[in-house]
């Protein structure tokens, strides 16, 4: 399959091992992976903090960029991000339409229809669990809102990794519990949010693991902020990286 | 074991329902280092969250469901006015009256014009948003009429001159130390060796609340369900206070937002599927 990269705003600026070992992992199992240029924000972040109209040329240069998934030059759109994949498929044809540009709604439905989060790429499209990867640590996993409440990634991510070499996967307590991010809800609400991180590296360091892990970066972010001023010496590592981990190339622990 | 003088650290009564004190982030600071309050709302949150766990876990489509009620909204939203005016046909047809209020003003006036014209000076209610949303029992005493909560929870709240902190749970804040105290301090007719065992506090508030009903000519309720196509309207609760209040007394004033029309019966089939399990969870 030929996959393009949509490497999320996050991912190119502060996370970039996200978007690098989506491509390292795809490109193992026998994908061509391609980075159409001029792609930037989907436009999620306008969207969520009311900006609905500015969010309209941002949303337009998205489906510009990936649009050559319609024509069949590349098969598919990977977003290493619950709440981008979210986006796509929820928010951009609506700001296309209150634009009033029907036009671009239709080709925003048509491009989000082959974007996929990696867990829904890897099991739903490429009907793979066992990645071959192979990650020799104690993890537990965290299911980010949008992932689970908006595109419905279910126990995919969990699914992928149980097959992991040498895993040792444990379960989080009140994993659905939201970790208090939420975009800018944790700067507007500051107090409110830290509280409810508090209560999910509770629950993190109650499992003795030494990575904690989601399938969006923004969110491990912000629990890898309260875990790094506690000191609690868990790591946190998209599930991308875990997944792009083998025995040849494992990916760097040690901070 | 009564305080000489009790502090029950409700929030008071705003001005207006919808706009009052501190902006959340200022009250959520001040709020979240009350270690009590932090206490009893995490234990009621997750006995709740594992209840309703088990509560959907029993129905196996419960996400066809929760899809089917959703596109039976954006339909009904659709078709408001025909359906409003359908809703106002049949309920007229059955004997009702229909009044229609632009906001929570005119709302309030219409309910105390009602009261007032049967003579009543108290009203027993069933726990309603809408009511609490116009503040209703502010401006039903405003106008020298008493309106009584009958709902357990809501209860606590109004006799502790507090707000509802939830809208399922309005009483999540307290606990049932808190709630001894509020009842043997303001309820006038607790019993004097009451405990704080929750079957003995319902009992209590039971006692309590027969007697408003046996007297009351007036009652206000909300609605959860309003049919267009058969004018029925329908109230959903567990504790048999909203059973009381829909047919003891003679009057029944009905308070509903616009939104909560359903264009047939057979919708209801999706929301009385829907709406019980949750509550259930939190009863």
């Amino acid at each position: 399959m030929r996959i393009a990269l949509a490497a999320t705003c996050i991912g190119d600026a502060l996370f970039p091992q996200a978007p690098q070992a989506t491509a390292r992992l795809l490109e193992r199992l026998g994908h061509e992976v391609v980075f159409p240029p001029g792609q930037a924000c989907c436009g999620q972040m306008h969207v969520n903090t009311g900006y609905l109209d500015e969010a309209y040329p941002v949303v337009q240069n998205h489906v510009r960029a990936f649009e050559p998934v319609l024509d069949g030059e590349f098969d598919a759109v990977v977003l290493p991000s619950g709440s981008c994949t979210g986006a796509v498929r929820h928010q951009q044809a609506m700001v296309c339409r209150r634009a009033g540009d029907e036009a671009l709604a239709r080709r925003a439905d048509a491009v989000s229809r082959h974007t996929y989060e990696l867990s829904e790429l890897l099991v739903d499209v490429l009907g793979v669990t066992d990645v071959g990867a192979h990650f020799p640590h104690r993890v537990t996993y965290h299911p980010t809102c949008h992932s689970l409440r908006m595109i419905h990634v279910g126990d995919k991510p969990l699914r992928l990794l149980r097959e992991v070499g040498g895993i040792d996967l444990v379960e989080l307590p009140d994993a659905e519990s939201c970790c208090g991010f939420g975009g800018t809800f944790a700067l507007k609400n500051a107090p409110t949010s830290t509280t409810m991180l508090a209560d999910k590296v509770s629950a993190v360091k109650s499992t003795h693991a030494e990575i904690v892990t989601a399938g969006d970066y923004s969110c491990l972010m912000h629990i890898g902020g309260g875990l790094s001023r506690l000191r609690a010496g868990v790591r946190i590592m998209h599930l991308a990286e875990i997944l792009a981990s083998t025995v040849d190339e494992p990916v760097e622990v040690a901070a | 074991m009564t305080t000489t003088n009790p502090v029950f650290l409700g929030v008071p009564h705003p001005r207006e329902p919808l706009r009052w004190g501190d902006p959340f982030p200022t009250a959520a600071r001040e709020a979240l280092d009350d270690a009590q309050l932090r206490r009893n709302l995490g234990h009621a949150t997750s006995t709740i969250r594992a209840k309703r766990a088990r509560v959907v876990g029993e129905v196996p489509d419960w996400e066809d469901l929760r899809d089917a009620g959703a596109a039976l909204k954006a339909t009904t939203l659709a078709h408001l006015p025909e359906l409003l005016e359908r809703l106002e046909e049949n309920v007229t047809a059955r004997g009702g009256v229909v009044h229609w209020a632009r906001d929570a003003a005119e709302a309030n006036a219409i309910v105390t014009d009602l009261v007032k014209a049967t003579g009543a000076d108290e009203v027993v209610k069933v726990k309603s948003m809408a009511t609490q949303e116009i503040g209703l029992d502010e401006h039903l005493a405003s106008e020298g009429i008493a309106a009584f909560e009958t709902d357990l929870a809501e209860l606590i709240v109004q006799l502790a001159d507090d707000q509802p902190s939830h809208i399922l749970v309005p009483a999540i804040h307290r606990n049932r130390a808190e709630i001894r105290e509020i009842f043997l301090e303001r309820m006038g007719d607790a019993p004097a060796h009451l405990t704080d065992d929750p079957a003995a506090l319902a009992e209590a508030a039971r006692l309590h609340l027969r007697r408003k009903f046996l007297s009351a000519k007036v009652a206000v309720s909300g609605a959860n369900f309003a049919v267009a196509d058969t004018g029925t309207l329908a109230v959903v609760e567990s504790e048999g206070n909203g059973r009381m209040c829909l047919t003891l007394p003679q009057t029944l004033i009905t308070v509903m937002g616009i939104e909560k029309l359903v264009p047939s019966f057979e919708d209801l089939e999706v929301f009385l599927q829907l709406l019980p399990g949750p509550r259930r969870a939190s009863a």
